[in-house]
């Protein structure tokens, strides 16, 4: 029998290699090495390292009050925020997928606030926008209600993150309407005929067959709600009384203000853990309410 | 704690002083550089032999071999436009006399500067000369330097034109991180038309400036946009310098004692809590806003700064340029004065925290240190330079560069007040840690949730000692 020599086809690694070595050195080794500094105290001025086991973890477990604020305030924005931006895109594109007119002027306004992300410019306007003589308390004071420091008050300030957060739902908004425009009009028509209501048809046929992106859209909202810096950062300088103190700002401060990078990486670690564990709960939570095709 | 004196009527006897060792330093700095020239000195190239031990300072004949390979250097500054433009100039002016350097700038605001040098030092990837802030050279190696050690260059940058107290102060582990422009304190400027409107004066006490309070912001609201206060003193609430050095100054008022003194927070929760209830009366009476009226807006840019409607700010008398820059646009700058220390008892004796105002360092991983360092020295002594940097640095302590600043009549208006009326107080050289940032960052904290109402003055008290004294410990264990 004649033997064949199999030809190895080097061009798929050849094209895959610039992305690799860009996930090796930019992702892979930063998030290997992070976790080594978590077990040291670094100072990268003097360069010194010195092995301190899991020290940092213990004490943000036992005694870092900061971090449990820290904690707190980002749960809360994610808890309050995702659902917020999930709700709000998926209705302004529900809307957005009817035939109406002008609708795709409004697809790009509507996605707009999302290329503008939460860069100085955006957080300057959030700033004068809820100043405590902006704005929002002068339409407000046309009902009455007394103007409020939205940015001092311990109450309110998360809240005015949580809605630039969600007045930039574009992307996931851009996506619900993708899976919206994929479901078969052939649907509708049989479950009119059928005599179901524009309601019924929504929670029978739309949302379990866009349910995937839903999942989707969820994790990743999710996930970047819990990296959260920008507006923290820029808008509320993680105040009032550490309300606004999410983890990534806690993190930058402790590694770039306090030069303490392995305390910082220790804390990152943990964010990533937390990331993890509740991405796995979503994950595993999907079988009982995503619905594929197949 | 190191301390200078700036006694009563001392400005004179300094005057002469000055210009006595400023023959000194100009026989002391030769070359092609002028050297802080007066009228009379003689030209460069007839300047007297630089005495022994000092050599001459910049060009081919300068202490060092200077390079005539093509050169880039970089230097890092923090500042508002003003500054940015006047070393742009002094970069121009510098690169025309040698023409094989380029000096490529790198430059900002000051918010968020210090993580970014920070960062850099940890890539090594630092400016050649950086403009550094005082507390960075103790606080970034902890008590090491990480800077180049300028007595290196003792041979182009001549130190005996800053007294030994300034060089002191930015010296670290028996190194020299970095030379300092000058003496900074933080002074009361106030806004004439609006007391003058008033119908007060100025207040000298802790209860002038309450009963001040109640004429100023007697038609104030909770949340008024027309409000009217005495005081603000400008900075976000989680990183407020302003409140922060004020509480500290009344402290050190009313106790005579310094923040911190051998690694240890020099005061009792009582004294603490007592200063704070007395900040929160000030806030209370409405002379200063409380923290639910504090604008977003924390820095010269503040409305109630630019629009004229607060009597007073509390800043560093060094920087002072930029808020009567944006002091209604600029155009009102004759209307800001300076008054005396507002103090509990009327003429207290009291000492007034101080700092060198900045200084220029060089990298420790610059390949051509003695250029850097020849470049700093270039901008304490060039005519041309010093002439182009004006006041955006404010004063200068080093000898030549101020004789230059006074001849040409650079300080004036209200900056001039300010330096005028640190001369009748004791300035003493704040701890080199009191402007950590993560001890300070713990004072913030206690500040801000007693002006939140969060916490009472005592627990509020007790954070700021024993966080701040926690902090101290971890960075001088």
């Amino acid at each position: 029998m004649p033997t064949t020599k199999r030809k190895t086809n080097l061009t798929p690694y050849i094209l895959l290699a610039p992305w690799f070595i860009g996930f090796v050195v930019f992702k892979v080794y930063p998030i290997i090495s992070s976790f080594w500094y978590s077990l040291t105290e670094t100072n990268l001025i003097l360069q010194e390292t010195t092995f301190v086991g899991l020290q940092h973890y213990i004490e943000i477990f036992t005694t870092d009050n900061i971090f449990k604020t820290s904690f707190v305030a980002t749960l809360k924005y994610v808890l309050i925020g995702t659902p917020m931006v999930m709700v709000a895109a998926f209705f302004i594109a529900f809307v957005l997928n009817f035939k109406l007119k002008g609708v795709n002027f409004f697809r790009t306004a509507y996605y707009i606030p999302s290329i503008l992300g939460g860069n100085v410019a955006v957080s300057i306007l959030w700033t004068m926008l809820f100043n405590t003589n902006g704005p929002i308390n002068i339409v407000l004071g046309v009902f009455g209600i007394e103007p409020v420091n939205w940015l001092t008050n311990e109450t309110y300030a998360v809240f005015v993150l949580i809605f630039l957060k969600t007045w930039q739902f574009g992307s996931t908004m851009l996506i619900f309407l993708s899976a919206l425009q994929n479901v078969s009009a052939s649907l509708y028509e049989a479950a009119s005929i059928d005599g179901a209501s524009k309601a019924r048809q929504l929670f029978s046929i739309t949302l379990p067959i866009i349910t995937p992106m839903v999942l989707f859209n969820a994790i990743n909202v999710l996930v970047k709600a819990f990296q959260e810096f920008n507006s923290a950062y820029l808008i509320t300088k993680g105040g009032p009384n550490r309300t606004t103190y999410f983890l990534n700002v806690y993190i930058y401060d402790t590694a770039f203000r306090m030069n303490n990078f392995g305390y910082a990486s220790a804390i990152t670690w943990i964010l990533l853990l937390i990331i993890g564990v509740l991405t796995a709960i979503i994950f595993s939570s999907s079988s009982y309410w995503v619905y594929y095709n197949d | 704690m190191k301390k200078i004196f700036f006694m009563k009527n001392g400005s004179k006897i300094i005057a002469a002083a000055l210009a006595g060792i400023m023959l000194l330093s100009v026989a002391g700095c030769s070359s092609n550089n002028t050297n802080a020239p007066s009228p009379e000195a003689p030209p460069a190239s007839e300047a007297a032999p630089a005495p022994e031990g000092a050599e001459a300072s910049s060009g081919p004949e300068a202490g060092f071999e200077f390079p005539t390979e093509d050169i880039t250097l970089t230097f890092s500054w923090w500042g508002s436009d003003s500054r940015h433009e006047a070393f742009q100039n002094v970069i121009d002016l510098y690169t025309a006399k040698h023409p094989n350097v380029t000096i490529e700038p790198d430059y900002g605001a000051f918010d968020s500067w210090t993580q970014k040098i920070q960062t850099q030092l940890g890539g090594q990837e630092e400016a050649d000369v950086m403009q550094v802030n005082y507390n960075w050279v103790h606080s970034f190696g902890k008590g090491q330097n990480v800077f180049a050690d300028l007595n290196q260059y003792g041979h182009i940058i001549d130190l005996s034109n800053w007294p030994q107290t300034d060089l002191d102060s930015m010296s670290t582990g028996g190194e020299l991180g970095a030379v300092p422009h000058g003496t900074n304190a933080r002074v009361f400027y106030y806004n004439k038309p609006l007391f003058e409107g008033a119908g007060i004066e100025y207040p000298k006490t802790y209860a002038e400036l309450i009963e001040a309070g109640k004429v100023i912001s007697a038609n104030n609201t909770p949340t008024g946009a027309d409000n009217k206060y005495v005081h603000i003193n400008v900075g976000t609430p989680t990183q407020n310098v302003a409140t922060d050095l004020f509480i500290a100054q009344m402290l050190y008022d009313k106790t005579g004692k310094v923040m911190q003194e051998n690694g240890v927070v020099n005061y009792t929760i009582e004294e603490v809590a007592g200063v704070l209830n007395t900040y929160k009366s000030f806030e209370d009476a409405g002379a200063f806003p409380t923290y639910q009226q504090d604008d977003p807006i924390q820095n010269e840019s503040n409305p109630l700064w630019t629009s004229g409607r607060v009597g007073s700010v509390f800043e560093w008398v060094g920087t002072m340029d930029k808020y009567l820059d944006s002091y209604k646009d600029g155009t009102a700058k004759d209307e800001i004065v300076v008054a005396p220390y507002i103090t509990e008892v009327e003429g207290q004796e009291v000492k007034i925290y101080a700092k060198p105002s900045l200084g220029y360092a060089v990298s420790r991983n610059s390949e051509y240190p003695e250029v850097a360092a020849d470049f700093i020295n270039f901008m304490f002594t060039d005519e041309e330079a010093i002439l182009a940097l004006g006041t955006s640095l404010g004063v200068s302590s080093h000898k030549a560069t101020r004789e230059v600043q006074e001849r040409e009549d650079f300080v004036k208006g209200a900056m001039k007040m300010g330096y005028d009326l640190l001369t009748n107080y004791e300035l003493v050289i704040m701890d080199p840690y009191f402007e950590d940032e993560n001890i300070r960052g713990q004072r913030y904290i206690a500040i801000e949730e007693f002006r939140s109402g969060k916490s009472d003055a005592q627990a509020a008290a007790k954070i700021y000692i024993e966080n701040q004294q926690a902090e101290l410990d971890k960075l001088l264990k």
